[in-house]
């Protein structure tokens, strides 16, 4: 098999727009570039911590695999809520009216709250 | 045996897919990366959406719709559904990217993997001379580049191992660990709706990577299946991963599904699933026509795919045909607006001999953990189907 052979780094044809600005649309990419690599960062560190926490804890049960696909779910889908939770804030806040009513909060980054 | 969460709380994670011999290997970033993309789509889907129609449904009170293009004209004035659109369609697009990335490092040992699985058995037939299909050459389909026939030559499987990656994580993982939820689906329906047909050859025409065909061979053991696709790298993989899974009442023949080849016989059953929406209605017409001339008489023909737009809600209708639009689905749109029935019947099969129904996932279609669970549109387990009996 030769090394030359290749596909297409991105599907054609060319990318719609979305946002009115272009460079919106590259800082998105940015953060949801980063918002991967977050992920990828926390759950290394949450396999450090289960492989302290079984060696340390030889009296408890270890996780059963279920718990820990549970487990490995919730963590990803914690770091997803906090990083993109204003996207969704509307809904709870009550603001949601006609779409020319404004424009909504698009800020992105919020500080994870310390969780227990 | 994989360990599933229930439908509807969260997505599967990577880790819980169905293993095989062929499956390309993701080292614990990729997972994690993939993962966090896949509980994105998760978060537009669920926590988004509701509040995009919640803003839709108000703001068309004011000014009645009438067409879906007017639909679409007041949905894309909300910044909201701009910015929503615009992560969904990167997501969508670093998912293949990555995947692909991921696959084409590992791709002469995968393509080692499945040419020994493969080579010892009859399985597989290519068909070097086969002309592509512009419509499938062209289109990149689902955002993955190159599209589904693209083929790197020599024992390649890049563009199989890529779309099982892919499509697991799209749905993301509630169509079973071996993503075979139609095929299951398919299974259960014959079996329970036409309990005394008892086909003894079925085609399976687009089968790709034979995700569907293998759930449908593993219910059928004693049936010989003949599943078609233009696609090579799909078909190596396609056959790899049926053998590593014990299947071997499958051949798996390269073709263009618009011009079945006489020397595959004829079939009791000839079947698409989730495939109609790739092809352009000219081919599909064509698809039908062959179904019907390659059927034994008394025999089946059966298609399954995402429910047709009749008279859905004008939200719903963009929520659909947003793959049409941003997600390389060129016929997608057109098929939902088609009527079937009226197709099949185009084709030569008797009025009185042809039929719809409805089918759903088995059995990932209840989940009593997340009531009120929203729907993300074209990737949930609910499905048409239109059928015909070609007569005695």
């Amino acid at each position: 098999m030769s090394d030359k052979v290749g596909v297409p780094a991105l599907a054609g044809p060319e990318r719609p727009r979305f946002l009115a600005n272009e460079n919106d649309e590259k800082v998105w990419d940015v953060v949801l570039a980063m918002s991967a690599e977050l992920a990828s960062t926390r759950a290394r560190l949450d396999a450090l911590e289960r492989v302290l926490a079984e060696a340390s804890a030889s009296t408890r049960s270890r996780a059963s695999r279920r718990a820990r696909v549970e487990a490995s779910s919730a963590l990803i889908a914690s770091t997803t809520s906090h990083t993109f939770s204003s996207f969704s804030l509307a809904k709870n806040r009550g603001l949601s009216g006609p779409a020319s009513a404004g424009t909504p909060t698009l800020s992105l980054i919020t500080t994870p709250s310390r969780r227990q | 045996m994989s360990t599933l969460l229930p439908l509807g709380t969260l997505p599967q994670p990577w880790h819980t897919i169905g293993k095989h011999a062929a499956l390309p290997q993701l080292d614990a970033d990729e997972r994690a990366r993939l993962d966090a993309i896949t509980h994105l789509n998760h978060f537009l889907a669920q926590e988004v959406v509701p509040v995009m129609r919640d803003r839709f449904e108000q703001a068309a009170e004011s000014s009645p719709l009438t067409a879906r293009s007017e639909a679409w004209n007041l949905l894309e004035r909300d910044p909201r559904y701009q910015l929503w659109s615009h992560l969904r369609r990167r997501s969508m697009e670093l998912r293949q990217q990555r995947n692909l990335e991921s696959v084409f490092a590992q791709r002469e040992a995968l393509a080692d993997i499945c040419r020994k699985i493969v080579a010892p058995e009859d399985v597989l037939e290519l068909d070097a001379s086969l002309g592509m299909p512009a419509y499938l050459a062209d289109t990149h389909a689902h955002l993955m580049p190159g599209g589904y026939v693209s083929d790197l030559g020599g024992h390649d499987v890049t563009a199989g191992a890529t779309y099982e990656v892919s499509t697991y994580s799209v749905v993301p993982g509630r169509s079973g660990p071996h993503n075979d939820g139609a095929g299951r689906a398919i299974a259960h329906w014959l079996k329970t709706k036409f309990a005394t047909f008892r086909p003894r050859r079925m085609l399976d025409l687009g089968c790709g990577i034979g995700l569907n065909t293998c759930a449908i061979a593993q219910a059928f053991p004693q049936i010989e299946i003949v599943a078609i696709d233009a696609g090579a790298a799909m078909l190596r993989y396609a056959a790899a991963r049926a053998l590593s899974m014990g299947i071997r009442n499958v051949r798996w023949v390269q073709a263009d599904i618009e011009h079945i080849p006489p020397r595959l016989g004829t079939f009791d059953l000839a079947f698409t699933a989730i495939v109609l929406h790739e092809t352009s209605h000219e081919a599909l017409r064509n698809v039908f026509r062959g179904c019907r001339e390659v059927l034994n008489p008394g025999g089946l023909t059966v298609h399954v795919e995402q429910p047709a737009y009749d008279d859905r809600p004008w939200f719903e209708q963009c929520m659909r045909d947003w793959d049409g639009r941003y997600n390389n689905e060129r016929f997608w749109s057109r098929l939902y607006e088609l009527d079937l029935l009226d197709e099949l019947c185009t084709a030569g099969f008797a009025t009185s001999e042809i039929f719809e129904d409805s089918m759903s996932a088995v059995p990932w279609n209840t989940d009593h953990h997340a009531p009120g669970r929203i729907e993300d549109y074209g990737r949930t387990g609910n499905w048409q189907v239109i059928g015909a009996w070609k007569g005695l």
